[in-house]
C-alpha cells in the first residue's frame, strides 16, 4: 500500500486518481471490456498505485472494526468514485472488497473477487474470497458471459439479500459511490455538450426546458451525494441498525439516480451521444449495470425498513457529528 | 449506539419538550398544520416554554442558540401535526429579518412580543402581477414628512385576517433595474386603509387572502433595513423561508398514522424504501441548511433544492397512502382528503418547482 494513499485526504486521492486516468484510452465500443488493448497495464497502474490495496488491513468482521477504519473507506470510496467518473473500467471496487473481506494476506496482482461481487469480473480472476474470509485461486473461465457494461460475468444465483453483515454493507457503500461517479461524470458531459452544441442559432443550454433538466440532474445527483454522506457519517458510528437502514437509503436513491441520469444524459447527448466515439456510455452503461447489481427481488431491504412511525423518525434522524 | 446516543443533548432535550406539550395538548394532528387553522394559545404556550424564537438574542426574547436547535423543535411540531400557524411566519423569519436589517428600536418594538407569539405577522410579498416574481412588485410606498404612504395590493396572503401585522415589500424609487427600489415595512393591519378580504380556497377554508392598501401611513420606524435595499435583503430571507422541514413535513403526519396502523404489507414497504430514502435525505439536508444559516451563510440554492425535493416527496406520500386507503379507518381518510386539498399550495408556497429550478440551475452556470 503506497504512502500517499496512506496520508492523503480522500479529495486528494480522487484529484489524484482523476490525473492519472486522463490520458488513459477507454475501452472501444462493442468489445469486452477486460478484453480491451490497454487493460492489463491500466490494471497494472492501478495496481502499483495502490488503490486496490487500500482497504486489506480493514476488519469488516464487526461494525467497531469499520467505523476504526473509516479513513480507509474513505480513500477507497474516493477511488472508486473518481475511476467511474472518469469512465475507466477496472476491478477495482470488487477486487477492495474481496481484499477487505480476505483473512489473509493477498499478493498483489490479481483479480479478485467475493459474493459481493455478484458474478461480475468473476471469470477473469484469479482469486475469489469466501464469506468466511478464505481466498481459493481459479483458474481462468472459459466462456465468458457480459454484462450490461460489458464487464465479463459470472451469473450467479440470485442472492438471498444485499449482505446484513458489515462486509455486505461495505460493498454497497462502494458500489454507490461508483454509482455517484459516473452519474456526476455523465452530467458534467451531457453539460459540456449542450453548452457546445449550437441549435436553433445558440447552445442548447440556452433553451430553458435543457437548462432545467440539468438542473433537475444537479439536484438528482446532490440527493444522492448527501445520501452517501449521511451513509459514510454513520459508518463511523458503528451504530449496526442505522448504518444498514443508511445502506438501503443510499442504494434505493442510487438505483433511482442511475436510470436517471443515464436516460436523460443521452436524450441531452442527443445522437451523437450513441456513436462508438461518444464516451458517454463508458458512464451510462455503468449505471445502468450498477443499477439492478445485486437486486433479484422486488422486497430488497424491505426487512431493515421501520414498522412503526417512531422507528421511521428515529432511524431517518441524521447524524450529528461533521459534515462530509 | 442509538440514535438518542448521537443526538446532542440539548437537541434532545428540545424534542422531548415539544412532545411532552403535543401529547397534553387537546388538538387534532393535521397535515399542512403551519398553513392552516391558527391556534394562539398553542403557539403562547410554546413560547412560554422557550421553545420560540430559540435562535434570537435573549434580550430580544429568544435563547441566543443555534439554528439546530430550532430544527429540533419545528421538526416535532411538524411530525406531530400540531397547530403552529399563528406563529410560524413571524417566528421564521419576521423576527430574523428584524434581527438582521432592522433598527434596534424596530427589533425592541416587535421580536420580543412575537417571542411571546403575542402578536402574528403575515408576509405581503405576491402580487397580482409579482408572483414568483417578486422584482415585479408595483406597490408603493411613498415618503411623506411623517413617514411612508402604502398603496396597492398583495395576494395569496397567508394569515392575514388573524394577523396583527404585516411584512410588506413595495417600490420606494422606479429606476431600469426592477431589482433596485424596493425597499420592506411593518404595516398595521388594523390601519386605516388596509382592507384585508378572503381568497377562498378549494376547500372552502379562508387560508389566503387579498390585502389592499389605500393611503396607508406607515411611521418611519417602521421601515425595515435601508430604503432601496429590499430586493438583497428579502434575498436573504428565502433560504428561512423555502429551506426549513415545513417543506416536506406538512404531510408527514398522515405517513406515520398509516405507518402505525399496521396495514402495510411486503410490497407496500417495497413501495416505503423510496420514501423512507427521501425523508432521510431532505432531514440531512435541512440538517446543512441550519448549520449553514448558524454559520452566517445564506444557503439559498440549497434550500431551493430542499424545497424542490420536499414538495416531490410530499406528493409521493399522497400516492403511497392512496392505495392503502381501504384498509385504514376513516381518521386516516380524513387526513388523507385534508392532505390532497392541501397538496397543491405546498408545491406554490415559497416559489413554484420550476422557479426552485431555475435556482438551481443558474448557480450551476
Amino acid at each position: 500500500m503506497s504512502t500517499t494513499i496512506l496520508t492523503d485526504e480522500a479529495a486528494q486521492l480522487a484529484a489524484t486518481v482523476a490525473d492519472v486516468v486522463t490520458t488513459w484510452a477507454l475501452p472501444v465500443a462493442g468489445g469486452l471490456v477486460s478484453e480491451a488493448e490497454h487493460f492489463h497495464d491500466q490494471w497494472k497502474v492501478a495496481e502499483e498505485l495502490g488503490w486496490t490495496t487500500i482497504l486489506e488491513d480493514v476488519d469488516c468482521t464487526s461494525f467497531e472494526a469499520l467505523a476504526e477504519s473509516a479513513d480507509l473507506i474513505d480513500a477507497a470510496a474516493a477511488v472508486t468514485r473518481a475511476l467511474a467518473h472518469a469512465g475507466a473500467a477496472l476491478p477495482v471496487r470488487q477486487t477492495l472488497v474481496a481484499r477487505a473481506l480476505a483473512s489473509e494476506p493477498i499478493a498483489t496482482g490479481p483479480i479478485v473477487v467475493s459474493a459481493h461481487s455478484f458474478g461480475v469480473w468473476d471469470p477473469i480472476a484469479t482469486a475469489f474470497v469466501g464469506a468466511d474470509g478464505t481466498t481459493e485461486d481459479r483458474a481462468a473461465q472459459g466462456s465468458v458471459d457480459r454484462d450490461v457494461a460489458a464487464r465479463p460475468l459470472h451469473r450467479t444465483e440470485p442472492p438471498e439479500d444485499l449482505g446484513d453483515r458489515p462486509d455486505g454493507v461495505l460493498a454497497q457503500f462502494l458500489l454507490v459511490q461508483e454509482i455517484a461517479g459516473a452519474a456526476r461524470g455523465a452530467i458534467e458531459q451531457a453539460r459540456a455538450y449542450v453548452s457546445s452544441r449550437v441549435q436553433f442559432g445558440r447552445p442548447l443550454i440556452k433553451l430553458p426546458a435543457v437548462a432545467q433538466e440539468l438542473g433537475r440532474l444537479t439536484i438528482a445527483q446532490r440527493q444522492l451525494d448527501e445520501a452517501i454522506a449521511e451513509f459514510a457519517r454513520r459508518l463511523h458510528t458503528a451504530a449496526p441498525d442505522r448504518i444498514r437502514f443508511a445502506a438501503i437509503v443510499a442504494r434505493a436513491l442510487a438505483c433511482d439516480v442511475a436510470s436517471d441520469v443515464a436516460t436523460q444524459a443521452h436524450q441531452l447527448h442527443g445522437a451523437l451521444g450513441l456513436t462508438a466515439d461518444a464516451t458517454l456510455r463508458q458512464r451510462t452503461l455503468l449505471l445502468w449495470a450498477d443499477r439492478d447489481e445485486g437486486l433479484h427481488q422486488r422486497s430488497w431491504g424491505v426487512d431493515t425498513l421501520p414498522n412503526r412511525e417512531v422507528d421511521l423518525w428515529t432511524l431517518s434522524e441524521p447524524e450529528h457529528t461533521h459534515r462530509l | 449506539m442509538t440514535s438518542q446516543d448521537t443526538m446532542t443533548t440539548r437537541e434532545q432535550s428540545l424534542r422531548a419538550k415539544v412532545r411532552e406539550l403535543c401529547a397534553d395538548w387537546d388538538y387534532e394532528p393535521r397535515c399542512d398544520a403551519w398553513g392552516g387553522e391558527a391556534d394562539p394559545a398553542f403557539s403562547r404556550e410554546l413560547g412560554r416554554r422557550g421553545l420560540l424564537a430559540l435562535t434570537w438574542p435573549k434580550d430580544l426574547g429568544g435563547a441566543a442558540e443555534s439554528n439546530l436547535s430550532r430544527l429540533a423543535v419545528t421538526e416535532e411540531l411538524l411530525r406531530a401535526g400540531a397547530p403552529v400557524s399563528y406563529h410560524w411566519a413571524g417566528e421564521r423569519q419576521i423576527g430574523p429579518t428584524l434581527i438582521s436589517h432592522g433598527s434596534r428600536a424596530l427589533q425592541d418594538e416587535f421580536c420580543p412580543r412575537l417571542a411571546r407569539a403575542e402578536i402574528s405577522f403575515a408576509l405581503g410579498m405576491s402580487e397580482p402581477d409579482a408572483g414568483s416574481d417578486l422584482a415585479a412588485v408595483r406597490t408603493t410606498a411613498t415618503r411623506t414628512d411623517e413617514g411612508w404612504v402604502v398603496n396597492g395590493r398583495k395576494v395569496w396572503t397567508s394569515g392575514a385576517h388573524f394577523a396583527d401585522y404585516l411584512y410588506v415589500l413595495a417600490r420606494t424609487s422606479k429606476g431600469e433595474d426592477r431589482h433596485a427600489g424596493l425597499s420592506e415595512f411593518v404595516v398595521d393591519t388594523s390601519a386605516p386603509g388596509v382592507h384585508v378580504q378572503p381568497i377562498i380556497g378549494m376547500d372552502g377554508g379562508h387560508h389566503f387572502n387579498e390585502v389592499v392598501f389605500d393611503e396607508v401611513h406607515v411611521p418611519d420606524r417602521w421601515l425595515i433595513g435601508s430604503e432601496g435595499h429590499g430586493w438583497q435583503q428579502v434575498i436573504s430571507q428565502l433560504a428561512f423561508e423555502r429551506g426549513g422541514p415545513e417543506r416536506f413535513l406538512s404531510m408527514y403526519p398522515l405517513l406515520g398514522a398509516v405507518l402505525d396502523t399496521g396495514v402495510l404489507d411486503d410490497t407496500d414497504r417495497a413501495a416505503l424504501r423510496g420514501l423512507t430514502a427521501q425523508l432521510t435525505v431532505l432531514r440531512s439536508l435541512a440538517r446543512n441548511i441550519a448549520a449553514d444559516l448558524d454559520a452566517g451563510r445564506s444557503p439559498v440554492a440549497q434550500a431551493a433544492t430542499s424545497k424542490y425535493l420536499g414538495n416531490r416527496l410530499e406528493l409521493a406520500m399522497l400516492d403511497f397512502v392512496r392505495p392503502l386507503l381501504s384498509r385504514c379507518d376513516g381518521r386516516i381518510r380524513a387526513l388523507f382528503d385534508a392532505a390532497v386539498i392541501a397538496s397543491p399550495k405546498s408545491g406554490l408556497r415559497g416559489g413554484a418547482a420550476p422557479v426552485m429550478l431555475s435556482i438551481v440551475t443558474k448557480e450551476m452556470q
